[in-house]
């Protein structure tokens, strides 16, 4: 029993400590990731807690006991300082912190003491006697349990990565670790007198996995982003404008009597920012909308409605035309990322790599990639409609055969007409144009 | 002649600043520097840190090691006495205080950061009260209560704290 303990222990903190990493790295400057990984180190010493009442209340032999508190001890310092030197992406920055430092040397010196102290001189009851009544304990852990999965479920519940399918299975693991922590802790102890020690310390691990798993199976979503504009904070394209044209104006990222005065350019610094492209709340910014646009109207060549469009080598020029007006864009291509931004100029812009690889998304995987396109898509409409090219339609028929692509074909056509975007397909071939033209009303640009 | 007179124009410079005023720019200068979260973080140190950890070492030499419901705290009592205690109190708030301190800088989120750093204060100054109450063979609060007020607190305030952070935005 005490080994099953100690395992779902070391499972739990592992798992609490790399999701709190994986997420706030992801982008540390989101005020959702910061909260989250807070969370994580919250559950980090909640799963100690309940531990430490398993083992208090276990009455396990001396030759079991020992070992598990060296592992847990050392479990938990190396754990919380894991957390704590991994969680910064600024690791040569924060490796020069004197606290930093002291931390380290700290954790190390309680290490040292954990395996030079022999612990059978001390006798059992240093760590098997417990104050107070057993009971409160469970209780204790109950509320504790519930508590941080409600706020785990509520954070993740607002967050922007949240898809679908994801979100039920997040619910999912958070019902099934509700009841397993109610039927452990209150209904056995107080109910039928029944102590099921393991079963208490599964409660927060039955949420872990649960959350690993999804974010294993759906990622994190993809979040469209603004293409910066080389010539303004707010990314409004100054070769639309007559002044930029005339030669009036050199665009004002470099006319300081412009910038200083705009509230944009404060927000900016405020932020410490290059620009909007890569602020993390230009989706819903009220205050870029209100300004940005303000200064002048831009007209973009292309007039794109909503609906699906076939291209040929021109998709890029025209998405660009339209994200450098402001739109939102995305990418997916077979492309590499990085060779993508260079041949087509693509500064910002969000490129999703359909490829075999652990940073991209598998051609095989339609589910995956649809998934994908429609919660950017979702998430577009609300920014106001955006354009999506989608260059990667002979590859995926390769690998999945035409009649699948089709289907992907027609799912996304529906959510682009839902939604207020454009989808333009690249490179798609004359025999899949004459199979697209009869399931879906498309033109050709 | 000249270098003499340079000699007594520094020693008088010297006489003149006194250790008094030294202290008094020095004092001056961290209340230019303190604001409430830098307070609430010195607070946050010496109640869960300093003061818990002195007062349960205090609580551990007069109640004996199983007044303390913290394993991790009786071991580093019977390995390292006193000392060991107050250590791992301090260790563990430094961890805390470290990475609550590097997700707040120029972050938009200075309230959910003073919420949590407030629970943790209260936190810290009911643990040494409960600690002292044992020692002096009082009727104490039981640690479950004293827990369970504690995060009810970094739940509440912590909430309460991004919810005013929110309608900054």
């Amino acid at each position: 029993m005490l080994n099953l303990i100690v395992f779902l222990f070391s499972v739990t903190v592992l798992l609490y400590a790399s999701l709190g990493v994986y997420v706030l790295n992801k982008n540390p400057n989101d005020h959702r990731n910061q909260m989250f990984a807070v969370l994580m180190l919250v559950f980090i010493i909640w799963s100690v807690v309940i531990y430490n009442i398993n083992l208090i209340a276990s009455g396990a032999p001396l030759t079991e006991l020992f070992p598990a508190v060296k592992i847990q001890f050392s479990g938990m310092i190396l754990a919380l300082a894991a957390f704590v030197i991994l969680s910064f992406t600024d690791k040569k920055t924060a490796i020069k912190s004197p606290l930093l430092l002291m931390i380290i040397v700290l954790s190390l010196y309680n290490l040292y003491i954990i395996w030079t102290t022999d612990i059978t001189q001390m006798g059992v009851d240093i760590f098997t006697n417990i104050s107070g009544n057993l009971q409160d304990y469970f209780l204790l852990s109950s509320v504790f349990g519930i508590a941080g999965i409600y706020l785990l479920l509520r954070y993740y519940l607002k967050s922007k990565y949240r898809q679908p399918d994801q979100a039920k299975l997040i619910t999912a693991g958070a019902i099934m670790a509700v009841i397993v922590s109610v039927t452990a802790n209150i209904i056995l102890p107080i109910f039928f007198n029944i102590y099921l020690l393991g079963l208490t310390t599964f409660a927060p691990a039955v949420m872990g996995l649960f959350f690993a798993y999804a974010v294993y199976q759906y990622g994190f979503c993809i979040r469209p982003v603004h293409e910066i504009s080389p010539t303004s904070f707010c990314g409004v394209n100054c070769l639309a404008c007559v002044e930029y044209i005339n030669g009036k104006c050199r665009g004002c990222r470099f006319e300081k009597d412009r910038y200083m005065n705009c509230g944009i350019y404060q927000c900016m610094i405020k932020k410490e920012r290059s620009g909007c492209g890569d602020c993390t709340e230009i989706i819903g910014c009220k205050k870029r909308k209100e300004i940005a646009w303000s200064c002048f109207i831009q007209n973009p060549k292309f007039f794109l409605r909503s609906g699906t469009f076939l291209v040929e080598d021109n998709g890029y020029e025209i998405l660009l035309d339209s994200t450098k007006a402001g739109t939102l864009g995305l990418v997916a291509t077979t492309q590499h990322p990085s060779h993508a931004r260079e041949e087509h100029d693509i500064k910002t812009t969000t490129i999703v790599w359909v490829a075999n690889d652990p940073e991209g998304i598998a051609p095989n995987k339609l589910g995956k990639l649809g998934l994908m396109l429609a919660n950017s898509m979702k998430k577009m409409e609300g920014s106001g409609g955006g354009v999506v090219l989608l260059d990667a339609v002979k590859e995926l028929i390769e690998v999945n055969g035409a009649d699948k692509v089709l289907n992907f074909v027609k799912l996304l056509d529906n959510v682009v007409r839902t939604h207020n975007v454009t989808l333009l397909i690249a490179h798609a071939g004359g025999d899949f144009e004459d199979l697209l033209k009869k399931e879906i009303n498309f033109q050709k640009l | 002649m000249k270098e003499l007179e340079v000699d007594k124009r520094d020693k008088s410079v010297q006489e003149d600043v006194s250790l008094a005023e030294v202290l008094n720019l020095l004092i001056k200068y961290v209340i230019y520097k303190m604001n409430l979260q830098r307070i609430l973080f010195l607070l946050s140190f010496l109640t869960f840190g300093a003061a818990d950890g002195i007062s349960a070492a205090y609580m551990i030499e007069k109640r004996g090691v199983i007044g303390e419901a913290n394993p991790l705290v009786r071991f580093m009592y019977a390995s390292r006495g006193s000392n060991g205690v107050i250590e791992i109190k301090i260790w563990l708030v430094l961890i805390i205080l470290y990475f609550v301190g590097n997700i707040s800088k120029g972050r938009n989120n200075y309230w959910m950061i003073n919420g949590f750093l407030f629970a943790l204060f209260v936190g810290g100054v009911m643990a040494t009260g409960a600690n002292l109450m044992a020692a002096r063979g009082l009727e104490y609060p039981a640690s479950s209560t004293v827990i369970t007020t504690y995060l009810f607190l970094v739940v509440l305030l912590t909430m309460l704290g991004d919810a005013i952070d929110n309608l900054h935005v």
